[in-house]
């Protein structure tokens, strides 16, 4: 990491930073030199950057039903990548250095820290960023929400202008069960809950918002009220468009008002159905023999039930043959399995297995410091084996335990290789007895402290694995091989689906 | 009860076999003296036993890490190039400009070309709950999963037995006609037995797991060995050699362990080692109790492979001697 100049804490956006924050910015910040014509994101490209151009310019450039249009050139002293950078969302522009450019690029974790409050004031670090925010990318990002998908430009501009900003902390109620709906909310990171009570008297969660989810398009649709209560389950940041200001905004503009009434009155319509129904967007607690509402609360709170299918195993029919395991371990050649039949069961036949959920809000990729993990168009989590250094520090952020190391390389720039399975040991009854064969620098095998086996806390560093849905082959090997389907992927919300109430 | 064993169209396959065998035999007038129906009943059945034992190919190149499949594998850097184009051609969709299904996936196909990630990612379109089509891309698996092959295995199975029946006639006179039908009958009665305690015994077993799944146990246990062992270092030898003893017989594993906390040598005040190790043993014999009824069901769901396995090993040597003999002679 290179040194920063002097000049860069003079920057108006870095000049009020604390001190912890400034020597936070000299460890974790680095700069980065582009070339004229180089493109440094891509449109639609998960980065999570936020950069601050020190010399020459940076276009952006957003394309559009196949029309390219330039949102601006950044010069010396503007910042990059905040929408990116606060909700986790692709890159709304490609950017490119329109001449040599010179970059302080702040990863995730660092912007974070920089973003984050002192006691109950806002920083100034945050009211900048939230005005460039307002001013470019809010109009963009409140496409996100159904209700404005197809609304001119202009008129989001309109509506983002007048928007709140709003934070709200875990445990915060941001709307009450049967009040007027008076407001639409789009969360821009966090999570809220809405729970509504039951006719049994008890809580019954209605749905989950996560970032980039909306909800209260019910108040454009006159008299109603909030069907259940909307509670924040993590440090929430949310955008609030208020009646009125729908009201005023489009006063002049009957028909998209119209537009967007009828369009909410569908979502509103749809939402009522499948709050009395199984499926939809309704998640519930199904049979529950343990708490799996825990594993839910915790799923949902860390969203990774938005990130992606959760590997699921069918205990009716899993014959425990560990062929899953193994098949794992067969296609990956440091010989480290990914994935562990021990996980959360959800239900009397279904259990969760331990293998990566490619969270929504990733706390490894927030961990690395190295730049190892990055998201793909996909949404997929990957690790890039030549940047991680072996920290552990993912290991330790994996609220679920998947990440697990494999054994040190044999020498320094080098990929180990190991030896597979010998044919003694894979025939059936007797394959244990040459166990002892077992070819040196093997992972050790799975135990409760370390599910997935590898070789986490052993004193010499190997690097970070995880699952990584069998990346480049032509199939997924635990689902592959398993002799009864009973493995397969799933989408975990629908995992707690409610036949309870 | 697992039907998704059951369900193929491998059954159709195997029955038309199977009926158009039968025709036939009953159309020939003695069909064991037929030269024609037993050469063609010997191949057919030949033919059926090398898609029977494909399974346990299939299985082993993917065990064993040779698969030709794993050859086949892409860069990351193709496949994200291949998903970010996929992803512009979904917003397309989304916003209604792309409408012909047969458009889509030849774009999409078109794609995946480009990319050269074709011969790992396929595309489909599907139907999703809420109305609009997805484009969805999954792997191709061109060799075919476990399950598929499983079942082609059970199906061709039966219908190759049916087949070396009608082929020798049920003979048993000589040495190889008992070898053969004998095994023959051995191997697909445990195969249906087999079956029966995949689709039945998954559902017992995991009824007797309650809280502790049969992995779970066996971690748990591996680490209170891990623990106990520590906890034994801690002690002194008389009083080690008390506990070993309690633990050595868990039978009535309370009143023996509170004998042996009596008996134990004084030690000074404040040392609970002596009661963390028992507890920790009250433990093992909780969980090792717990495992083994774990474990004797699932043997028993595995049982009959004991006699599937050696069997099948058994008719392949007989089918390739009988093979090899009829060639030659």
């Amino acid at each position: 990491m290179s040194e920063l100049p002097s000049e860069v804490f003079e920057l108006p956006l870095l000049a009020d930073l604390t001190k912890k924050q400034k020597s936070l910015l000299e460890d974790e910040a680095y700069m980065e030199v582009a070339p004229a014509g180089s493109v440094f994101a891509h449109q639609g490209e998960f980065t999570g950057r936020f950069c601050i151009v020190l010399e020459g310019g940076v276009g952006a450039y957003r394309e559009e039903d196949g029309v390219t249009e330039n949102l601006g050139v950044y010069g010396a002293g503007s910042w990059i990548g905040e929408l990116s950078a606060l909700s986790n969302q692709p890159e709304l522009a490609t950017l490119r250095a329109d001449a040599r450019c010179v970059l302080l690029v702040i990863e995730p974790p660092l912007f974070k820290q920089l973003y984050r409050k002192h006691g109950s004031a806002r920083s100034r670090f945050q009211d900048l960023v939230d005005a460039t925010y307002r001013e470019r990318s809010l109009a963009i990002h409140l496409r996100v929400a159904p209700v404005f998908r197809g609304l001119p430009s202009s008129k989001l501009k309109l509506l983002g202008r007048e928007a709140q900003l709003i934070d709200v902390a875990d445990g915060d109620v941001v709307a009450s069960e049967q009040d007027q709906a008076d407001a639409l909310f789009l969360v821009r990171t966090g999570a809220v809950k809405c729970s509504a009570t039951s006719t049994r008297g008890h809580e019954r969660i209605v749905s989950y918002h996560m970032a980039n989810s909306s909800f209260g398009e019910r108040c454009l649709t006159g008299n109603r009220t909030w069907p259940g209560t909307y509670t924040a389950i993590a440090p929430t940041s949310l955008i609030k468009i208020t009646e009125e200001v729908f009201q005023e905004t489009l006063a002049s503009d009957a028909q998209v008002l119209e537009r967007l009434r009828a369009t909410a009155d569908l979502m509103v319509a749809g939402e009522e159905t499948s709050s009395t129904s199984t499926g939809g967007s309704v998640i519930d607690i199904v049979r529950p023999r343990r708490p799996a509402s825990d594993q839910l609360e915790i799923m949902v709170g860390r969203q990774s039930v938005k990130g992606g299918e959760a590997l699921v195993i069918d205990l009716h029919r899993c014959i425990r043959c560990n062929a899953c395991v193994e098949s794992c371990v067969s296609v990956h050649e440091d010989r480290v399995p990914r994935l562990s039949k021990t996980g959360t069961r959800v239900s009397a036949g279904l259990t969760l297995a331990t293998s990566c959920y490619n969270c929504d809000v990733p706390e490894c990729m927030m961990a690395c410091e190295y730049g190892a993990i990055r998201r793909d168009v996909k949404g997929q989590i990957n690790f890039v084996w030549d940047n991680c250094v072996g920290c552990q520090a993912c290991t330790t952020a994996c609220p679920y335990g998947v990440i697990s190391m494999t054994p040190p390389p044999a020498a320094a720039g080098e990929r180990p290789r190991y030896k597979r399975h010998w044919f003694l040991q894979t025939i059936p009854f007797l394959g244990k007895y040459f166990e002892g064969l077992r070819p040196t620098g093997e992972a050790t095998p799975p135990d409760d402290e370390n599910p997935l086996g590898g070789l986490r806390g052993d004193p010499v560093k190997g690097k970070a694995v995880k699952c990584d849905l069998c990346a480049g082959l032509p199939f997924e090997a635990c689902v592959y091989n398993c002799p009864t389907e009973a493995i397969g992927r799933m989408n975990p919300e629908k995992l707690f689906v409610d036949n309870d109430d | 009860m697992n039907t998704v064993l059951f369900k193929s169209w491998h059954a159709l396959v195997a029955a038309t076999i199977v009926a158009g065998f039968m025709a036939w035999s009953i159309s020939v007038t003695d069909g064991s003296m037929d030269r024609a129906f037993q050469i063609g009943t010997g191949w057919g059945a030949l033919l059926l036993f090398v898609v029977v034992l494909g399974y346990v190919l299939r299985k082993y190149v993917h065990k064993l890490g040779i698969s030709p499949e794993f050859r086949m594998r892409v860069p990351i850097e193709a496949l994200e190039d291949a998903e970010t184009r996929l992803a512009e051609l979904r917003v397309q969709m989304a916003a209604g400009r792309l409408t012909d299904e047969a458009d889509i996936l030849k774009r999409a196909k078109a794609i995946l070309r480009q990319a050269r990630v074709q011969r790992v990612i396929k595309v489909r379109l599907e139907k999703s709950e809420q109305g609009p089509r997805t484009l969805r891309a999954m792997p191709t698996g061109p060799l075919g999963s476990v399950a598929r092959w499983m079942r082609a295995h059970l199906y061709y199975g039966i219908a190759a037995a049916v087949l070396v029946g009608m082929h020798g006639g049920l003979s048993l006179q000589s040495g190889m006609a008992l070898a053969l039908n004998g095994l023959t009958l051995l191997v697909v009665v445990s195969g249906l037995v087999g079956i029966a305690m995949w689709v039945t015994m998954p559902r017992l077993l995991t009824a007797a797991e309650h809280d502790l799944s049969i992995e779970k146990a066996h971690a748990l246990r591996e680490s209170l060995d891990r623990k106990i062992e520590a906890a034994y270092a801690e002690i002194d030898g008389p009083t080690r050699a008390i506990f070993e003893d309690v633990d050595r017989s868990p039978d009535e594993f309370s009143k023996r362990a509170a004998a042996a906390l009596k008996a134990a040598p004084a030690r000074a005040e404040g040392d609970r080692s002596a009661e963390d190790l028992l507890a920790l043993l009250g433990q093992r014999h909780g969980v090792q109790k717990e495992w083994a009824a774990l474990m004797r069901i699932k043997r028993r769901m595995n049982l009959w492979r004991l006699v599937h396995i050696p069997g099948a090993l058994l008719l392949t040597f007989a089918v390739a001697i009988h093979v090899l003999s009829v060639l030659w002679y």
